[in-house]
């Protein structure tokens, strides 16, 4: 038997209270009825050699996305109800997304061995923090009950479908995955990690170069690299897909995967009247372009000034990434900073038209497409939360691992 | 010809299905196109009588023909009050919207998301308000007519063509608008023998940036009439399109690839075409920067076009324009005035055209002409997708339960082996379960429930399931 484990759960869409439960009792009962058979409890890691779900391991040996929305025909950069995703980050083995997987909740990646990436992208607050700000190093425990710690200027972003984009950070100074990973794991704010501690802490793991040469072979022979960590950190973020909501089922042509109510909330979506669509263009929900719109800051903060700290431009002052809204009901609170707690605080932002949010002298350029006065009626609004819940969809949820090759605690959610 | 080749088509797309069950629905006052749509079928009819009509039609589904009954003449009215963001909504393929009177919605009459292979045919398209934003607006839209329409009274423009490709716009009037059509960040577009007149602009070709489009480019105005658009521009200062100079026949901004031939410019005030870079909207924050757009027009072909009276009392930046150049020249109106970058760009007949700014412009070869351009939209409809069922019921196998089970293998829940032995032969009762899972066995968790699934891809994952076995 070669799979050492299968790593994905089986969640609903959309999430449930029952459900989360459920995945909690799933959690339990892995840990007391699988024991026997679970590798990872014996110490002994071993990568899965299979491919995530959703993905098909190529003749070469990596694994491939396929979707749904692989049938349709539409040109690059088009958008709509039936239209291609972008391309998808490919190239991974499955032993390489495995890896990833351990190394992405291992605090061993941090530079005083407490956080790991799940430590603010968890996986039970849609790979978000539930918080409205992240908290960096020296504080304890992880999620909304984090505390103690440095607070970060901006909340951490969902990581779901991450691998069809192509800037990262909320202000795009990232061109892909791994300069991603970089950037948080060698600033002094967020993991605080150097290059030289991360290798030396990692060929110190007997079992991670073990597994680092079992996942990439030659490359991994005598030393793991930087850039091996970060490639298999990538290939685990590139897995991570939320592409099987009730949205998607109606895309593809069944009317009664939304109500009445939701579709008339697709119809405002889509509208004129909010643009939303415009921007959060499906099927990704984004455009994963840069724009001003204007969102308040939580009080006490000045103004994020965004992409303007690296353009000469002002008129990229407080410009950010557009965010996917794939499962945006999971992963309040909302905006760079958190300054909204909920949908609808989101949905009156919007509604309450350009500008509101900052003040006279705030020199913005506020992306034409944010709507000036949209006037949606309580029933509109209601609508369009209900659509922006159609769009959860955890069923290729990875598993969180037991334990990691360190053997350093991993971040565990208290009871929700 | 083209009426030829719509008539083949429609006779084609509707041929199909003929032979099965095309059908007719009829729509009469106090009804709901809506219902229709919801019961209609691929390859079906809804006839809409003449009443008025106080709901957003929207079809995502494929192959429907919707068409006004006008008797009397009296025609089907959508009636927006104000209150209604859109009339049509439409992101199915080979949808023809026609016959209709659609008035005061609030955004757009008729809006199109990623449709293909559209007409929209002989409909009156209007706002007496003046504060809706579109009247019709295909957008992502690809493959299309639009034809023989009217629309009037909206604020920003008649028709927006947003990201286009292979779209005809022909036979149409616009009036009492913004612009009377926009054509922003698309592709092979033919505006042909249209009437803009007495809007605030006739026709703007747009290149706008922060679209994953960025490229505009095959766009060929030809036989159109332009005359006395000088309404004021009443978009908000803030808004993109304020930048749009009153008082020009066309306005081109930042776009590429646009061919303007042999149309009539008679009466517009400030000039009959305008050509600006980027500049003038990103000084003043209207558009954002974009280092992957190029912001020059280039490519531009002026071949051929009459001027009448145009450019007389210029207004905006465009006047302070002309003014300084006059100096020394003594060029005080202009027919064409070209402002900021460019290149490449040729104008045919120079010495019987007034123009300001296209110095560095060569004369257009003689011989350059679109005649050989009969329509843009493509010779074959783009095909229309329908996922066969086993390939959802795959997708939902390797997305979603193979997460949890395998063959030979226990993983979260029981493996294949025992499910197939417990319903075997049984596919409708296992796509129950799964549909709202009781606990079966005490040492494994819960399964999620997989009712967001359509019953029918249930069904077919079930099946899936139960036959793997046989393949071994």
């Amino acid at each position: 038997m070669k799979v050492a484990g299968k790593w994905f759960t089986a969640r609903c869409s959309p999430a449930r209270p029952e459900i989360v439960l459920g995945v909690i009792f799933l959690a339990i009962f892995i840990s007391i009825v699988a024991e026997g058979e679970n590798r990872e409890n014996t110490q002994n890691f071993v990568l899965n050699t299979e491919c995530p779900p959703g993905f098909r391991l190529l003749p070469g040996g990596t694994c491939q996305l396929r979707t749904l929305y692989d049938h349709y025909n539409t040109p690059e950069g088009f958008f709509g109800l039936r239209a291609n995703l972008p391309e998808h980050r490919a190239g991974f083995t499955p032993e390489q997304i495995d890896l990833g997987r351990y190394l992405f909740f291992d605090p061993i990646l941090s530079g005083n061995r407490e956080l790991s990436c799940a430590h603010c992208h968890h996986p039970d607050y849609g790979f978000a923090d539930g918080r409205p700000r992240s908290m960096g190093p020296g504080g304890d425990g992880v999620g909304p009950e984090r505390h103690g710690g440095v607070e970060l200027a901006r909340a951490a972003p969902s990581l779901w479908n991450v691998g069809f984009k192509r800037r990262f950070f909320w202000d795009g100074r990232a061109a892909n995955l791994e300069d991603q990973a970089r950037g948080s794991l060698f600033s002094e704010t967020e993991m605080a990690q150097t290059p030289d501690g991360l290798t030396a802490a990692l060929n110190n793991v007997p079992t991670y170069r073990q597994l680092f040469q079992d996942a990439f072979g030659k490359d991994a022979e005598n030393n793991i690299s930087v850039d091996l960590v970060l490639r298999a950190i990538a290939a685990f973020e590139s897995s991570l897909i939320s592409i099987n909501s009730r949205y998607d089922w109606y895309a593809h042509g069944d009317e009664s995967a939304l109500t009445l109510k939701e579709q008339l909330g697709h119809n405002v979506f889509r509208s004129f009247t909010t643009r939303c669509s415009d921007c959060h263009s499906p099927p990704l929900f984004t455009n994963d372009e840069i724009a001003v719109i204007g969102a308040p800051e939580p009080p006490g903060h000045s103004m994020d000034p965004g992409l303007e700290r690296y353009s000469t431009h002002w008129q990229h002052r407080a410009a950010f990434v557009v965010p996917t809204l794939r499962n945006i009901a999971i992963t309040a609170p909302y905006m760079h900073s958190g300054a909204l707690t909920d949908l609808h605080d989101v949905i009156k932002f919007y509604n309450d038209g350009r500008g509101n949010a900052i003040s006279e002298h705030d020199k913005l350029a506020i992306d034409r497409r944010v709507p000036r006065d949209p006037r949606l009626t309580k029933e509109e609004q209601i609508a369009l939360l209900v659509f922006l819940q159609t769009l959860t969809d955890e069923s290729m949820m990875p598993r969180i691992p037991h334990s990691v090759p360190s053997g350093l605690v991993i971040a565990q959610m208290k009871k929700r | 010809m083209q009426k030829l080749r719509v008539a083949i088509f429609t006779l084609l797309t509707a041929g199909v299905f003929v032979s099965s069950h095309a059908a007719e629905l009829v729509v009469t006052d106090g009804g709901s196109i809506m219902q229709a749509v919801r019961a209609a079928k691929p390859g079906d009819t809804i006839k809409v009588m003449p009443g008025e009509y106080k709901e957003t039609v929207y079809v995502d589904k494929n192959d429907l023909t919707i068409k006004g009954v006008i008797v009397g003449g009296k025609w089907p009215r959508l009636e927006g009050n104000d209150e209604l963001s859109d009339g049509f909504l439409v992101a199915g393929s080979n949808i023809v919207i026609e016959n209709f009177h659609i008035a005061n919605h609030r955004s757009n009459g008729i809006m199109l998301q990623g449709a293909t292979n559209f007409v929209i045919r002989n409909n009156v398209v209007e706002h007496s308000g003046g504060n809706g934003v579109y009247g019709i607006f295909p957008m992502a839209a690809r493959n299309g007519a639009i034809e023989y329409n009217v629309a009037l009274g909206w604020l920003d423009a008649g028709l927006y063509c947003g990201m286009c490709e292979n779209v005809d716009i022909r036979f149409n009037e616009f009036y009492d608008n913004g612009s009377g059509i926009q054509v922003e960040n698309s592709h092979n577009v033919l505006v042909e023998a249209n009437a803009t007149h007495d809007n605030m602009n006739g026709i703007a070709i747009v290149m706008i940036t922060g679209w994953k489009i960025k490229t505009i480019s095959g766009i060929i105005v030809r036989n159109n009439i332009l005359y006395n658009n000088n309404k004021p521009n009443e978009v908000p200062v803030d808004s993109v399109f304020s930048l749009i100079t009153p008082g020009t026949g066309v306005f081109v901004f930042g776009a590429d690839g646009t061919i303007f031939e042999n149309n009539v410019f008679n009466g517009n005030v400030t000039a009959a075409i305008v050509i600006t870079d980027h500049r003038v909207a990103t000084e003043r924050g209207l558009i954002a920067i974009d280092p992957e757009t190029d912001p020059n027009p280039d490519k531009i072909q002026v071949l051929r076009n009459l001027y009448w009276n145009n450019g007389m009392a210029p207004v905006g930046y465009v006047k302070e324009y002309v003014e300084q150049r006059a100096v020394g020249t003594g060029k005080t109106l202009a027919d064409i005035v070209a402002i900021g970058g460019g290149s490449n760009n040729c104008l045919s007949e120079p010495k019987s055209v007034t123009a300001i700014g296209t110095d560095d412009w060569t004369i257009c070869p003689d011989d350059l002409s679109t005649q050989d351009v009969q329509t843009m939209r493509l010779q074959d409809p783009l095909p229309i997708v329908e996922i066969p069922l086993e390939e959802k019921g795959e997708f939902v196998y390797r997305a979603v339960c193979s997460g949890c089970h395998a063959s030979g293998l226990r993983l979260i829940g029981p493996n294949f082996d025992l499910v197939r032995q417990v319903y075997k032969g049984r596919p409708e009762a296992l796509a129950e379960y799964i549909t709202s899972p009781t606990k079966k066995y005490p040492t494994y968790p819960p399964m999620p429930p997989q009712d967001y699934l359509p019953e029918e891809v249930r069904l077919e994952v079930a099946r899936y399931v139960l036959e793997m076995g046989r393949d071994g």
